[in-house]
């Protein structure tokens, strides 16, 4: 352990706490460099093309990087990452751009580097129960190259159809079924990529279990901001043979959230355990008539899923449950293709908000599961007081929260007051005992919750994790870690009462 | 998302309806999954997504690139983005706005436009064509393989357009521009088909192609006119109530018709007419389904009980039919009706790559696409595979391995060989 | 909390001044491995007295508890309301079992104890009082820090607060036993992997395979039709899966003169190794236990061969490689932001000069 990293290390967190900016680049000069090592088939620089990768599955925030680079295997990768390092310029990775958080957005002055291309599922092996793939591979690709064998890959965001597993590694992506199957971490065994400076690493194991520290969970989650993750080998579990999904309407929430405490107190894990409020039941069913009771005040759906046996047990005490909770309608899908259609409305939740609304904006806290119905009145009440509409979805089984608050980014200082709405559901979580983000991430968008939720100390190790990666900072800069001048600021803001736009404040 | 037009575009008809479009897209990207092009290629320039945004940014800026045309050609308006897309974004209309701004705008090389115009007047030119498929099946056999797929091998056969005693409906039927020339035997199985059922279908003097070949082009001028005349065509007799409305085999030209009305929008004379004809147009599918009860009566009798089916059929649904117009699940009813045994291929909302003149402009795309489909279809172990419009069916037969027939085509032949049979046992 | 945190900068304090190490204890229950064994340069900061749980709120799924706290009273706490800890940590302290970073063989079924972490409260080498992770299920604000410090062994700094993740506790649970070989074992582990049968346990030992169900009654019933076996007396099949949670007993702690105990993580699906005795096979062959002459070093590449990792059980260490390269770099950086004076002690890498 050489003095010189920790004289570096030092001046690194002065630098960042001081909240210099770390890096210069010449654009021009850059740029030609980029263009004269690159294949032109592999770089992406002039106006137009490099707008469309301006910003991910959150438009509200957008940059223009200097380039976009789109390699075709992880040698071309690597020297991508190796050009970038010799002319010390930041590179932002990309998957399918389907993130809520802003993690994917350009960084002005650096690279967006996609892992699109990096999309063959390497290897599927029914008998150790894994599949390898590519970072660019879609979420539900494995499953389906999976599905021969009678096997799955747990993890489903409602963006499985597009969302490359890379993207899901970097944002450590949960799903429907997070409270019985847990979420990316627990389904990774190994992944292969490189360090900021192109230098190949391997972290986990297919042993299930590392060596020294755990770096895997580490990257796992990382937001890109570790390493470039181009191939990971995933766990399969088989598929359970029987699946029951049941559809419930409430006439209140608050009886709803009730009837979940008491389905696990009852000591089943359901699979999946969503609810959602009567807006975003309306602004599905506008989209897709998937036959949501619309006059309900919250619907909830509930799988549970195993061996037969398993879930004629379950199944009759879960509607039991929801009877005895005030469920004034129970309905059971009578087949697999009702089934889908159960799930496709609530997948298709957010996007639907588009059809309500212009703009939507998506917050995802989590709270402990007892704590819903203060957060609903206090969300009910930001409603009033923003004026702006809030559709509300909710992972029922593990106390994730997704209000899609509405507004139209054309009027002058909608997206403003939307964030601003956001920003004080997050704070309300952790002051609920819970946290700012449950599986998007943080990014660019909640970098300013990230100082109410970590003391000054905390985020400091944060930047030293990083920086044992990363010792410039050049992936991904920006997200994640707010530096403290910024934070300061914005408690100086919360103090007034944030009654201030935070646009003009420097997003990095 | 936010879209802010540029000046330079104020007052422009299309205008409102792009920017609606723009911001209904709440930019997730679920779409870019069920792209062909994306698959293929990785970019976002090549998505859906990725074009919404160049047009978003067309729009805003006012300023149209080469790069952004390379793009917006490589679209082969599958529609496939817009099923998937959970906002409803109809993002058909939003690439043609950038399709007929950048034509309009003019950033073409001379040589591009000249190959583009060419190909448009060609294709739609129904006595060229015919001269051209005729020198060309002369010559196929020394023409490079590339251009020889593309020459239909078979000389049409002599047929005779069935008379209907007492029709109980009567339509029009579209003649098209290269479907009679390269493959009468369709519109003549549609005749018999919908003859059997004592539907009457003709040709109306005086139209012709339906103008999206033009459109797609982005030669919007040429297909307004095209609308325009087969209106003007079709209006009298629909209007005195002596045809029912319009009904097309070829479905890519049936989901344009469906959209005259947008089409002609602000055409004093024939707009509204265009508007209601639009709504009344269907694809044959649709027309054939109304009578299925009594086309299945024809399978029935061949197959006792109805169990047994005899022949493998894969039905590939173009993009036009099941993206566009929706139909989903109709034909391959259709042909089970007549005792067909229809298989179901992996994939099967993946364009096959023809997508009108995309196979000849964007070949290197389209012969991918096109042998990948060759690849799946010819894995569902079916005999023959079906579809329902003249493009696919010309793509699929150069890059497939197995033979490619109208859906029409097969059902006609079951359908006459039972007429015959039910003829014979009379005698 | 106030009272530990001051101890725990009195200890480093102290460690400075004398030029001295620190090393975390808790209940001491590991203490008969070699590398939990105290060197003379050491100060020894105790965690035993922090004891109690701090939250507990069984429909959340949850329990947050102090480090130094049994984990059998924890469990104890639980099974009153039907959870348990379907990692089976192994006893001792909540803090030390988090810094080994062991589980039981529960595992085979709800994953290991890392990933049922979700929360800690570091105490720092720099003296920082540190909390990472949550109360929740789902959290992804910032790095994952909580489970880095998993398996650190007190390198990282000490825990003070953990909250793990529970279960609710299986309604029906039964211990099947096969008389079968090493290979055979494995090839039936291969065989039950990609099934979805309600197993949570699998051990072999010395011609015996275990295999643990647990689920619902009729699930069980069924699965138990389905794998088939000899059903073990309740009693004797709770003595035994202890056993192996404790690592307690013949292969662990018995160890012939002359020869050496290894642990190797191999991936599934691995054939027998063909090296050494193999003593026992554990989470459906993942994990095995080898008997190799001591001073046999070939065990290292033997692992690395099949994918898999070593790790030298008795005798003189190091009894784990650090990581080579670029992680190994990786490895020593972050080491220095949470103990930048290097003042750490412990673990099975020994001492980096």
């Amino acid at each position: 352990m050489g003095r010189d990293w920790e004289a570096m290390l030092s001046a690194r967190v002065r630098a960042w706490e001081e909240g210099e900016r770390l890096f210069r680049v010449e654009r021009e000069e850059t740029l030609a460099q980029l263009r004269a090592t690159l294949p032109r088939e592999v770089l992406r620089w002039q106006p137009e093309e490099v707008a469309v990768y301006e910003c991910d599955g959150l438009p509200a925030l957008r940059e223009r990087p200097l380039a976009v680079a789109l390699p075709r295997d992880t040698a071309e990768v690597q020297e991508v990452l190796r050009v970038c390092a010799r002319l010390g310029v930041p590179v932002v990775a990309r998957g399918a751009g389907t993130g809520l958080s802003g993690g994917a957005l350009p960084c002005r002055d650096g690279v967006v580097l996609s892992l699109a291309r990096l999309n063959r599922v390497l290897e599927v092996d029914p008998v150790r129960c894994w599949a390898r793939v590519e970072a660019g591979v879609r979420n539900l690709a494995i499953s389906e190259a999976a599905a021969t064998f009678g096997l799955f890959y747990a993890p489903d965001p409602s963006s499985q159809v597009a969302c490359t597993i890379g993207g899901n590694v970097a944002e450590n992506a949960g799903g429907v079924h997070c409270l019985k199957y847990g979420v990316t971490v627990h389904h990774v065994l190994e992944v292969r990529g490189f360090t900021v400076d192109g230098e190949e690493v391997v972290l986990g194991s297919t042993a299930e279990e590392e060596p020294g520290f755990g770096l895997l969970p580490l990257v796992v989650g990382s937001e890109g901001m570790l390493a470039v993750v181009t191939e990971v080998t995933v766990r399969l579990l088989p598929t359970p043979p029987a699946v029951e999904c049941v559809l419930a309407a409430f006439d209140s929430v608050r009886a709803a959230g009730e009837a979940v405490a008491a389905i696990i107190a009852a000591g089943i894990v359901p699979a999946g355990l969503e609810m959602m409020d009567r807006g975003s039941v309306a602004a599905v069913e506008t989209f897709m008539p998937v036959g949501y009771p619309k006059d309900a005040a919250a619907v909830l759906l509930c799988e549970v899923d195993g061996r037969p046996e398993e879930v004629e047990e379950e199944l009759p005490q879960v509607l039991d449950l929801l009877h005895t909770h005030g469920a004034r309608e129970v309905r059971v899908a009578r087949n697999a293709q009702e089934r889908a259609q159960f799930w496709a409305g609530r997948k298709a939740a957010f996007p639907a908000a588009g059809r309500v609304s212009p703009d939507y904006y998506c917050v995802d806290g989590t709270i402990p599961r007892r704590a819903l119905g203060e957060m609903l009145e206090a969300i009910a009440e930001m409603e009033q007081r923003y004026g702006l509409r809030c559709l509300n979805v909710f992972h029922a089984g593990d106390g994730n929260l997704h209000p899609l608050i509405l507004f139209d980014g054309s009027r002058e200082g909608e997206w403003e007051r939307a964030e601003a709405f956001g920003a004080e559901i997050l704070e309300r979580s952790v002051a609920l005992g819970g946290t700012i983000t449950g599986e998007h991430g943080v990014g660019a968008e909640k970098i300013n919750q990230m100082c109410v939720q970590f003391s000054r100390e905390e985020r400091a190790v944060f930047f030293g994790v990083r920086a044992a990666f990363d010792r410039d900072g050049r992936l991904n800069p920006g997200k994640m870690i707010p530096s403290l001048p910024r934070c300061v600021e914005y408690g100086r803001m919360r103090v007034r009462g944030g009654a201030l736009p935070f646009a003009n404040l420097p997003r990095f | 998302m936010e879209v802010r037009a540029a000046s330079l575009f104020a007052g422009r008809n299309w205008l409102k309806g792009v920017e609606e479009e723009l911001r209904r897209c709440v930019h997730c990207g679920f779409c870019t999954a069920s792209c062909p092009t994306y698959r293929l290629l990785g970019d976002e320039l090549d998505g859906p997504r990725g074009r919404i945004y160049l047009v978003k940014e067309l729009v805003e800026r006012g300023v149209v690139t080469r790069s952004m045309v390379r793009h917006f050609d490589r679209c082969l308006t599958c529609r496939a983005c817009e099923r998937s897309c959970p906002s409803g974004v109809q993002y058909h209309r939003v690439v043609a706005v950038g399709r007929a701004v950048s034509e309009e705008m003019g950033v073409r090389p001379f040589f591009e436009r000249w190959r583009r115009g060419g190909l448009a007047w060609w294709v739609t030119h129904r006595a060229l064509l015919r001269w051209a498929v005729g020198v060309g099946r002369t010559v196929r056999p020394f023409l490079p393989k590339g251009l020889a797929r593309l020459v239909p091998p078979r000389a049409p056969r002599e047929w005779q357009w069935p008379s209907v005693s007492e029709p109980r409906e009567r339509w029009w039927l579209l003649e098209g521009c290269v479907q009679p020339v390269v493959r009468p035997e369709v519109d003549q199985a549609a005749a018999t088909v919908l003859g059997v059922v004592g539907v009457e279908v003709a040709y109306a003097r005086g139209s012709g192609c339906c103008g999206a070949v033009d459109f797609h082009l982005g030669r919007v001028e040429v297909a307004r006119a095209r609308a325009r005349a087969n209106v003007r065509a079709w209006w009298p007799a629909f209007a005195a109530g002596e045809r029912k409305g319009v009904v097309a085999t070829a479905s890519g030209c049936a989901a344009f018709l469906r959209e005259y009305g947008e089409l002609l929008e602000g055409d004093e004379v024939w707009g509204e007419a265009a508007a209601v004809l639009g709504r009344e147009t269907l694809d044959v599918s649709e027309l054939v389904a109304r009578f299925a009860g009594e086309l299945r009566r024809h399978g029935r009798e061949e197959h006792p009980n109805g169990r047994e089916r005899r022949g493998k059929v894969v039905f590939q649904a173009p993009c036009s039919l099941q993206h566009g117009l929706g139909i989903v699940g109709v034909v391959e009813g259709l042909l089970e009706g007549v005792g067909w045994q229809v298989v179901k291929a992996d994939d099967d909302r993946w364009c096959c790559g023809s997508a009108g003149t995309y196979s000849v402009l964007e070949r290197g795309l389209a012969a991918r696409l096109g042998r990948e489909k060759g690849e799946t279809l010819a894995a569902t172990g079916a005999e023959v595979v079906a579809t329902a419009n003249i493009g696919c069916l010309l793509h699929l037969s150069a890059y497939g391995r197995l033979p490619v027939r109208h859906w029409l085509e097969l059902v006609a032949e079951r359908v006459a060989r039972e007429e015959e049979r039910v003829a014979r046992r009379r005698r | 909390m106030e009272e530990v945190v001051s101890r725990w900068r009195e200890s480093l304090a102290e460690a400075r001044a004398r030029g001295k190490m620190v090393r975390v204890v808790g209940k001491d229950s590991k203490g008969w491995l070699p590398w939990c064994r105290r060197g003379a340069d050491e100060v020894v900061f105790s965690m035993q007295d922090w004891q109690g749980v701090v939250r507990y709120e069984p429909s959340e799924l949850f329990v947050t508890v102090r480090a130094g706290t049994d984990v059998a009273e924890v469990e104890e706490m639980l099974a009153e309301r039907g959870q348990w800890l379907g990692f089976e940590p192994p006893p001792g302290s909540v803090g030390g079992a988090t810094a080994s970073g062991w589980s039981g063989p529960g595992a085979w079924r709800y994953g290991s104890l890392r990933g049922a972490v979700l929360g800690v409260r570091l105490l720092d080498g720099a003296g920082r009082l540190l909390r990472f992770g949550g109360e929740v299920i789902k959290n992804v604000a910032g790095f994952d820090v909580a489970r880095l410090v998993v398996g650190s062994w007190g390198r990282l700094g000490a825990i003070v607060e953990v909250t793990w993740r529970v279960w609710p506790k299986p309604a029906a649970v039964r211990t099947l036993c096969f008389e079968m070989g090493e290979g055979e074992a494995l090839a039936f582990a291969d065989r039950l992997r990609p099934r979805a049968l309600p197993l949570s346990a699998f051990f072999w030992s010395n011609g015996r395979l275990w295999l643990r169900l647990a689920g619902g009654e009729r699930a069980v019933a069924h699965g138990r039709e389905e794998v088939g076996g000899e059903e073990v007396e309740e009693e004797m099949a709770a003595a035994l899966w202890r056993q192996v949670r404790a690592l307690d007993g013949e292969p662990w702690r018995a160890v012939p003169e002359g020869m050496a105990l290894w642990r190797l993580a191999v991936p599934p699906g691995t054939p027998p190794l063909g090296m050494g005795k193999i003593l026992a096979c554990e989470r459906g062959g993942t994990v095995r236990w080898v008997l190799v002459p001591a001073g046999e070093e070939g065990v290292w590449k033997r692992a690395e061969e099949v994918g898999g990792w070593a790790w030298r059980w008795t005798g003189e260490g190091p009894w784990q490689q650090r990581r080579q390269g670029a992680v190994g770099e990786i490895e020593e950086r972050l080491q220095a932001v949470f103990d930048p004076e290097g003042r750490l002690s412990g673990g099975p890498w020994g001492r980096e000069e």
